[in-house]
């Protein structure tokens, strides 16, 4: 064997230094901190063990090998969830506003993979050619799951405001069959 | 209604980390960075010639067992791009053309012929299977494989099964079915990452899937039923699509003698009444929840039984055309239930005597009570009649008095009690 030092080179600490901070912020809008910054030190781990395959430009790269990572954390969690521990898959942050709720409850009640692509394109602010890539599916494909997202959310989102402004017990009571027939 | 620019919009705007070039952010990663391991780690030495071609042996290997394992770790194998797909013969496209020809207005998949690709699926045995694979313009597909095919026009049914009763040719249609010797069918990526079969003797065998990318969007699989498993307590039972977290999203029942309650694709969490009454086996309630799929089931809870009069409602497909219903006899009354699209506003239930009850759909279902007491009056249902917002007829269901009917609390096979008089 030959005995060698981890030292990052220093292309490599540029690559940290550069993306780093989009990582962790990309982490952090999917996680609270304590995992986002777990799957940011995974996310560089493994940019490291492959920095001679890293592509170019290596953002999307690196946010779909920190996807990955947040998912790996996820399973592990939701193992750890069956023993008692709880952790949630949305976005720990809290609304700044009241008013802020009903998004955040809107983007809860989508699915996983329309909420991904929502988040990707809204918060991470990725063009459609990066957020397919750290999808793992064509930029064509992605366009097509985004608008069916935005649709969609735009549905849940209109259903929670009006949740909101209606009142309590207003929900709709049941009829008897003896009401219905003449 | 919120529309998807102004929605989009708004959750911009909520962002929970909205500057990553935040100075703080910077800092709190430059910080982490400095945590990095510098110890001294040991790297093998140059390999030797072979290495490699043994490093290829091993990858081959592991990239076998990760095919042959990755379904019952849950693990969905990457999709077969479609776009980049063999295209169809030009005799497989004349035939995907006919599928948009003699519909009626509205009613046509719009399938792209011009687009059909052929892919290969692969059973448990190995055995490969050729499948055709159009789009169609609404978001959907449609397939063409050995056992014929099929349309999912808007992309969202959750899964589809098609089966084989036979192991060559088309049951015959002057006897019973036997047990299913194949299973054909699909399920959308969107809502599912795996299907199983179940058997009559609990048996769960986790079938291979072969996911397609946009635009299709759905992974198809193809079971042939070993003999084995083709008596009696060792039948296929149902077919199940499951999430990613091993929730049930869809089930389709092959046995249809299998007993069944409310339907597992409901979430019953979010169930809610849409019709209840009292009849003489106790409390019937039509119960209305959606689905994971977004999509919608309906059930009657009656006598500690539960029953569906149609299949689950895709999402998007709620106003297609279509109605589903039946007759539940009880003790000594009689429950129509079942599902109508939005296009009937009233169903008139006409009697033999020429009375008539007007009855009104909600949410799409109906429930309406012939009593015990009507029967005891020698009132018999003999007709439904389908009718628009403005009273006029939409279609008419003729109710066969005799034998295969529930109409009739008489024709049930059951105790000589006080009402039977009445009924001859």
């Amino acid at each position: 064997v030959v005995v060698a030092r981890t030292e990052p080179a220093p292309e490599f600490e540029v690559l940290y230094l550069e993306h780093a901070p989009r990582v962790l912020a990309f982490c952090l809008r999917r996680a609270d901190r304590a995992t986002a910054e777990d799957a940011m030190a995974e996310t560089f781990a493994v940019a490291w063990r492959r920095r001679h395959d890293v592509p170019h430009p290596p953002l999307p790269w690196l946010l779909g090998v920190a996807r990955r990572a947040l998912a790996n954390q996820r399973r592990a969690a939701q193992r750890q969830e069956r023993l008692g521990t709880r952790l949630a898959a949305v976005p720990r942050a809290e609304p700044a506003e009241e008013s802020d709720a009903h998004v955040y409850e809107a983007l809860r009640a989508l699915r996983a993979r329309d909420r991904e692509v929502l988040i990707l394109t809204a918060w991470d602010e990725l063009s459609a050619a990066e957020a397919a890539e750290v999808f793992g599916c064509s930029p064509t494909a992605y366009r097509i799951r985004l608008h069916r997202a935005r649709r969609r959310f735009a549905r849940l989102l209109a259903e929670e405001g009006q949740a909101e402004a209606r009142p309590a017990g207003s929900r709709p009571v049941d009829l008897s069959v003896e009401e219905m027939t003449s | 209604l919120t529309t998807s620019a102004a929605a989009f919009e708004r959750l911009r705007q909520v962002n929970p980390v909205p500057a990553a070039d935040d100075p703080a952010l910077a800092a709190r990663a430059r910080e982490l960075g400095r945590d990095w391991e510098t110890v001294p780690v040991a790297i093998p030495a140059a390999p030797p010639s072979r290495h490699r071609l043994r490093l290829v042996l091993v990858f081959v290997v592991a990239a076998g067992v990760f095919l042959a394992v990755a379904p019952a770790l849950g693990l969905r194998l990457p999709p077969i791009d479609f776009w980049s797909s063999e295209q169809a013969p030009p005799k497989v496209v004349r035939n995907f053309e006919t599928l948009n020809v003699g519909a009626p207005p509205g009613m046509s998949v719009d399938v792209i012929p011009g687009e059909t690709r052929k892919l290969t699926l692969t059973d448990l045995r190995g055995t490969r299977h050729t499948l055709y694979l159009a789009p169609t313009r609404h978001g959907g597909f449609c397939t063409l494989g050995a056992r014929g095919g099929g349309c999912d026009k808007l992309g969202t049914i959750p899964l589809s099964v098609s089966f084989d009763f036979a192991r060559s040719g088309a049951p015959r249609p002057d006897t019973p079915p036997g047990p299913a010797a194949a299973l054909e069918g699909y399920v959308n990526s969107d809502y599912a990452d795996s299907v199983e079969i179940a058997f009559a003797d609990g048996k769960i065998v986790e079938v291979p899937v072969t996911w397609i990318s946009e635009p299709i969007g759905a992974g198809f699989f193809v079971y042939q039923v070993p003999d084995d498993r083709r008596v009696a307590g060792r039948r296929v039972e149902s077919v199940t699509a499951r999430d990613s977290d091993g929730k049930v999203v869809a089930q389709q029942v092959i046995d249809r003698t299998a007993v069944r309650g409310a339907p597992v694709e409901a979430l019953l969490d979010d169930k809610r009444p849409v019709f209840r009454t009292v009849t003489s086996a106790g409390t019937a309630t039509y119960w209305l929840a959606p689905t994971r799929y977004e999509g919608r089931c309906a059930w009657l809870d009656v006598a500690r039984r539960s029953g569906m009069f149609s299949r689950c409602l895709p999402n998007g497909y709620e106003t297609s055309p279509g109605v589903g219903f039946g007759f539940v006899p009880l003790k000594d009354d009689v429950l129509i239930a079942g599902e109508f699209d939005p296009r009937f506003r009233f169903v008139d239930v006409v009697y033999n005597d020429g009375s008539v009850e007007r009855a009104e759909p909600r949410a799409g279902l109906l429930l309406h009570h012939v009593t015990a007491e009507q029967f005891a009056r020698g009132q018999v249902v003999t007709t439904l009649v389908g009718r628009r917002g403005d009273g006029s007829e939409i279609v008419r269901f003729p109710i066969p008095t005799q034998f295969d009917s529930a109409a009739d609390p008489c024709q049930l096979p059951r105790p000589l009690g006080a009402h039977m008089a009445q009924c001859r």
